[in-house]
């Protein structure tokens, strides 16, 4: 118990906050098109967007990218800053 | 007063850690060796092990194709596509995308835990991870199940093809992190040499299959946000 | 390169070991580029099967597009099947070395050579049955002709079974081997490597079911992604080999006299 407290303190844990509130939000962008944006489109573009954040998260955080030699860490945000930009391009150019 | 550093500094610093018995299980989360001093610099090194990170970019790029393949026909069939997502349940995909988060959360833990040799609790954080995957596999049959119960089957129409596939394949995904999952869980026993630590080599397992799991993790994510959430 | 030998039998006993390090070398680089190659000449730029042809077209058009390039698709699969021969030579290799290694043995290289000649037939059977539709094109039913262009794509992709079970094989014996550095014969990174392989060929049997879409045998997920990572693997694994293999030539370059094999390259 005492070790899982001062393990609550460690930055992972606001990490694994901000992805759960991050999931939450695009649930909400999801699931009611207009209750944070106005237009569909923009809210698609919020989810996939926020969707790839996350990606960058786990990466950075949980998989330990922060420590990792930087030309790993960046081949996979160049995955994801890649892969992103072919899904919202193919999403708005459809 | 002495200062926070940069977690982003780089290269391998002269000083080693006053604490960690070997370099494997040097400490890579920053918390301060005296109580009141700074973090330490960490020496960049690879998780895990090379190769693994062959394997992990390598199916990331596989699922890349699935995701542009996907929201290319999505353009093509857009009335067939939004009807058919209509049908699913969000909360399903919303409740995976937390289970499956919390399990990687609890595998940093282990992984952390085992480094300073708290092997009982890394044990007892990898179980509960995979208690997380079992759940996201009961979640995921009573959401196929209700599916097919209402005539949603892979061959009702291109969406549907779509998501039984990618489900399903990540499910396959899932199936094989649980037994990666199990394996680190026998290896995160205490060695016949009591109060022996966990040697380097098994460590670096433990990383492997850590990061493994993260990667089954961070698909679910985009296929959450492809498959649930577009308009 | 000359190097001074005591006696002559030094000197035949050197000359073989290289001979066998050469031969070596040829099947892992020399078969490794030319079933790619071949394969390549044959299937993209004689047959043109870039695009693939659809399930859902209709058997009128499938005759037509075999009529249109008769003598294209007829000399692919002959391209194609030549291509075949040399998986023997390439995985030959790498089941042999397999079998030598700590961590390999004589199971995991006889799955490999089961796997291996199973997915050569495949290959051999795929080009054989396109060649076949493109023998009588417009001459019988069209159906008929839609059917063995079927046949052949099916055959290309639903046995993916032999292929995923050649690379897990593979990839046991690299991860079994616990050496470090130099001395293993294949680099952890291969085990991973294949294992992504073995995986990143599941969706070609997809394409039994599906004819529209990512999944169809003209699709970007069921074909042409399990075709393109099977020649990366080859690529890959052959890379790997053969820097093994310059080593190798080079130790005994530097060395003149009979060394101990680092990697076994006896035939």
């Amino acid at each position: 118990m005492r070790y899982a407290v001062r393990r609550a303190r460690s930055p992972v844990t606001y990490v694994w906050g901000l992805l759960i509130a991050a999931t939450t939000v695009s649930w909400m962008l999801g699931a009611h098109h207009d209750i944070l944006v106005d237009s569909r489109r923009a809210a698609t573009v919020g989810v996939l967007l926020i969707a790839f954040a996350k990606v960058h998260f786990v990466g950075m955080h949980f998989m330990e990218l922060r420590h990792a030699p930087r030309a790993l860490a960046w081949t996979f945000n160049a995955w994801v800053v890649a892969v992103c930009g072919i899904v919202v391009g193919l999403y708005l150019a459809g | 007063m002495p200062e926070a550093p940069s977690t982003a500094s780089s290269a391998a610093s002269s000083t080693a850690p006053s604490e960690p018995r070997s370099k494997a299980l040097s400490a890579r989360d920053e918390v301060p060796a005296r109580p009141d001093g700074p973090a330490l610099p960490v020496p960049r090194r690879i998780p895990g092990e090379a190769g693994v990170w062959v394997f992990i970019l390598g199916d990331m790029t596989m699922f890349a194709a699935f995701f542009g393949c996907f929201v290319h026909d999505r353009s093509r069939h857009l009335e067939v596509f939004a009807w058919s997502q209509a049908q699913l349940k969000i909360g399903f995909g919303a409740v995976n995308t937390c289970l499956l988060l919390t399990g990687s959360l609890f595998v940093v833990w282990a992984v952390q835990a085992a480094r300073r040799d708290a092997l009982d609790t890394a044990r007892r954080f990898i179980a509960l991870a995979f208690v997380c995957a079992a759940v996201f596999g009961v979640d995921k049959l009573i959401e196929w199940s209700d599916k097919i119960a209402h005539g949603l089957t892979p061959a009702t129409n291109l969406y549907y093809m779509y998501f039984f596939m990618f489900t399903g394949l990540h499910a396959v995904h899932v199936m094989i992190g649980m037994v990666v999952l199990a394996h680190l869980w026998r290896l995160c026993r205490r060695p016949a040499q009591a109060a022996a630590p966990l040697s380097a080599a098994r460590l670096r397992t433990l990383e492997v299959g850590a990061s493994y799991w993260h990667l089954v993790d961070l698909l679910w994510v985009v296929l959450f946000a492809l498959l649930y959430l577009m308009a | 390169m000359p190097y001074e030998a005591d006696t002559d039998e030094t000197r035949t006993a050197v000359a073989s070991q290289r001979e066998r390090i050469e031969l070596n070398l040829w099947c892992v680089r020399g078969a490794g580029r030319l079933l790619f190659l071949l394969f390549f000449v044959g299937w993209v730029l004689l047959a043109r099967f870039v695009p693939a042809p659809s399930p859902m077209q209709t058997s009128e058009e499938i005759v037509r597009r075999y009529q249109e390039n008769v003598h294209g698709i007829r000399l692919g699969a002959t391209f194609m099947m030549v291509s075949f021969c040399f998986w023997a030579a390439w995985g030959a290799v790498v089941a042999n070395w397999t079998r030598h290694s700590p961590g390999g043995g004589r199971v995991l290289a006889m799955i490999q050579i089961v796997s291996l000649t199973l997915s050569e037939m495949v290959g051999v059977l795929c080009s054989f049955l396109w060649g076949l539709a493109a023998y009588r094109p417009g001459e019988i039913s069209p159906d008929i002709t839609r059917t063995l262009n079927d046949a052949g794509w099916l055959m290309f992709l639903i046995p993916w079974p032999p292929f995923s079970m050649w690379c897990v094989a593979l990839a046991v014996a690299v991860f079994r081997d616990r050496r470090e550095g130099e001395v293993r014969e294949f680099p952890r990174w291969t085990g991973y490597l294949s294992l992504l392989t073995a995986f990143l060929f599941v969706p070609a049997g997809a394409s039994l079911f599906f004819k529209e879409g990512g999944y169809a045998y003209n699709g970007l997920l069921g074909m042409y992604l399990p075709l393109a990572i099977f020649f990366i693997w080859v690529e890959g694994v052959t890379w790997a080999m053969t820097g093994k293999l310059k080593a190798e030539l080079s130790r005994l370059d530097r060395s003149g006299e009979r060394i101990a094999d680092r990697i076994s390259t006896d035939a």
